[in-house]
């Protein structure tokens, strides 16, 4: 709660945002229009609404503090955890994952924090790859059905445990990592920066190099990214950071925004297919704007490396039951997990 | 060391970082609006209760949109005329409930009659042939009579189990005769409903009494006619039922299908198919009350909808990518950045691509 205070001081939008948010279920609670289904009451349809937004709004605290972005916590618990269609938790993933990038671009740019040459830098590849993943997504959900379904549970299982070794491999020490030698087209394009770090209280310079490989790397991801709907921000802090050598503050304010960007590009498909349900998604986006805002900030004040370990938990469990769930999808096993 | 090493922010990044924050913010108020609209009142393009609840049934997004985005008839088709190269149908057999017009080659709604409005139904035209057979039905009994009023055959539509697992007793409850196949004879069709549950069934019978096409639907049939719809000749088969594949549950939608009878003789389950019999093939289904799954921005002519609004707000959202980069690359031409600016410009137009949909969705 003290670390709110000055949020919301320094954010009135915020206390606007969120109070309009309150009235907006109290509004649905007391004039409620929804009725009893055979599947769901009427109460359980507005708690999974309300529950969505408070779920979201965690969400996007931890991703925004992180720098992943929360499609990559959302996409593949929904996905393993629910029976939920998969292109609906696509689309929805992708709501999750672009919100709260889109919405911490402001606070990471009046900061410091997101350095304006690496995002345009990498926002063409990664767009022009989401895109690419989500016409893609719609394509394989025409065409493959069920055995689609399987196959996406499944590699998108392996990906989030490439993607916990990923960070188990990138540990702390990569916060402030100096590279051995600058390429040329990094030097060229003047792929530098520097920014106040609030923990150590001094300004930390860094140089990027390999931006030829980090650009082929952000297409790769932005379309993973889109198929999945996982946006990309789970890769890009690595490709920036462990790659790109750049801080990992840095890398985490550039990857919501780049995420945000890349999450414009490939949602677009999936809204044009008919797959993204508005009053669904609404309490997601509405939660990851407002977590999304308290994380940016939130993310200035600590340092991130003890909330990385909890997730690295979670999403090794959840890697491994939706290999799981792949491969009962294709053979008709049952494993009782 | 102090705060005078506090690096510079670039104004392109104050202006990229404020665009995407406060279109971002402007969406999520929008979408909000939508979302109350939708819940608090009936103003939707789909009935949010069942859509929450399909979604978490694990329905996926055809079937979603084909249960909700519907008016909420619960009811069948009870009549069909044709007129011209129409099929106009209702779902009361006096035409006093919700009517609409079809196209007869395809079975696509043109337009929905409200208000009782008849007119468009009287005086039809039509190509049904006229029949030498009467046929008297007393539960699932039936007898068929010559011009002459001589018995030349009888049966039964009864049978011991349906394709949707049930026992029990039908009820004929409407006929139709005519030449449907190759042979000069007339045949007559049957419609019969099962008196404990919902299977309906539509029999064609030779003059001798036997069952020749059983066609099974999961819900009643109300409405049978015999038409040469696609004027080959031959007489095509057009019945009006209730579906409840279409939706589930307890809440049926009015259905009504068209094909040719002597494509199959066997016993099928008209669509859609998910009984254990084969799929009845039909010339077309249709299924006036429920939507397709629209497509490309199908909320921009629902905005004063709650589901449209939601949707227009996610949209104003996702939509700030594309100024931000515009304005902020004009600026980068400013600063003498031209290749940041190129890049800026390249990514809102991968953006706009995407959004206009230049990349060809498959259906």
């Amino acid at each position: 709660m003290g670390k709110l205070r000055p949020i919301v001081a320094s954010v009135p939008e915020l206390i606007i945002l969120i109070l309009a948010i309150i009235a907006a279920y109290i509004i649905m609670a007391v004039f409620s229009n929804i009725s009893d289904t055979e599947v769901l009451s009427s109460t359980s349809i507005f708690w999974i609404l309300f529950g969505s937004f408070l779920i979201s709004t965690f969400i996007a605290i931890l991703a925004a503090v992180i720098g992943i972005g929360g499609g990559v916590i959302f996409t593949p618990i929904m996905m393993g955890f629910t029976s939920v269609d998969t292109m609906i938790i696509r689309a929805t993933g992708l709501v999750v994952a672009l919100f709260s990038g889109l919405i911490s671009g402001g606070p990471f740019f009046k900061k410091g924090l997101a350095n304006m040459k690496i995002v345009l830098y990498g926002a063409v590849p990664v767009t022009i790859g989401a895109m690419s993943g989500g016409l893609l997504a719609v394509y394989e959900d025409q065409m493959l059905g069920n055995t689609g379904d399987a196959l996406v549970c499944l590699l998108l299982g392996l990906i989030v445990g490439s993607v916990c070794f990923l960070f188990i491999r990138g540990g702390n020490k990569t916060e402030f990592p100096e590279p051995k030698s600058i390429d040329s087209l990094s030097k060229k394009l003047g792929l530098n920066g520097y920014y106040w770090e609030e923990s150590l209280q001094k300004p930390i310079s860094y140089h990027i190099t390999r931006a030829i490989p980090g650009f082929l790397l952000f297409f790769l991801v932005g379309l993973i990214g889109g198929f999945f709907g996982l946006g990309g921000g789970w890769a890009i802090v690595p490709v920036l950071n462990l790659v790109m050598a750049t801080p990992l503050k840095v890398s985490a304010a550039c990857s919501g925004v780049l995420l945000g960007i890349e999450g414009t590009s490939a949602i677009w498909p999936y809204i044009l297919y008919g797959s993204l349900i508005g009053i669904f998604a609404v309490p997601w986006m509405a939660g990851q704007v407002v977590g999304g805002i308290i994380g940016a900030h939130i993310l200035i004040k600590v340092r991130v490396a003890f909330v990385r370990n909890l997730l690295i938990l979670i999403l090794i469990f959840t890697s491994l039951k939706l290999i799981l769930k792949g491969i009962e999808g294709f053979t008709e096993m049952d494993f009782p997990v | 060391m102090n705060n005078e090493h506090r690096p510079a922010i670039s104004r392109e990044s104050l202006i990229f970082g404020g665009l995407l924050y406060w279109i971002t913010m402007l969406g999520t108020l929008v979408a909000i609006a939508g979302m109350v609209l939708g819940i608090v009142t009936e103003n939707n393009f789909s009935d949010p209760s069942g859509w929450i609840s399909s979604i978490w049934e694990g329905r996926d997004t055809d079937e979603t949109w084909h249960a909700n985005a519907r008016t909420g008839i619960n009811a069948g088709i009870q009549y069909i005329e044709v007129k011209d190269d129409t099929l106009i149908i209702n779902t009361q057999k006096d035409c006093s409930g919700t009517g609409y017009i079809l196209n007869l080659a395809d079975g696509k709604v043109k337009k929905t009659i409200q208000n009782q409005d008849t007119s468009e139904v009287k005086n039809s035209g039509g190509a049904q042939q006229e029949s030498d057979l009467t046929v008297e039905y007393r539960g699932p009994g039936f007898a068929i009579k010559d011009v002459d009023g001589h018995a030349i055959g009888q049966g039964s539509v009864s049978t011991d189990t349906n394709p949707y697992g049930q026992q029990g007793e039908y009820t004929i409850l409407g006929h139709a005769s005519g030449n449907v196949d190759d042979d000069p004879e007339n045949e007559v069709i049957l419609i019969a409903n099962q008196n404990q549950s919902y299977a309906g069934q539509v029999c064609i019978v030779e003059q001798n009494g036997e069952v020749i096409s059983r066609y099974w639907n999961p819900g009643h049939v109300y409405v049978v006619k015999l038409y040469d719809i696609n004027n080959d000749g031959k007489q095509e088969l057009i019945f009006g039922a209730t579906n409840r594949d279409q939706v589930w549950g307890d809440i049926s939608t009015p259905a009504v299908y068209a094909f040719d009878p002597t494509a199959n003789k066997a016993e099928m389950e008209v669509p859609p198919f998910q009984g254990n019999t084969e799929e009845g093939n039909p010339e077309w289904a249709a299924f006036p009350d429920t939507e397709e799954k629209p497509l490309n921005h199908w909320y921009l002519s629902h905005l004063t909808e709650g589901d449209g609004l939601a949707t227009l707000g996610i949209a104003i959202g996702v939509f700030s990518g594309v100024p931000a980069l515009i304005v902020s690359a004009l600026v980068l031409f400013r600063r003498k950045w031209p290749v940041f600016g190129i890049l800026a410009l390249i990514a809102a137009l991968v953006i706009i691509t995407s959004m206009v949909g230049l990349m060809p969705l498959p259906g």
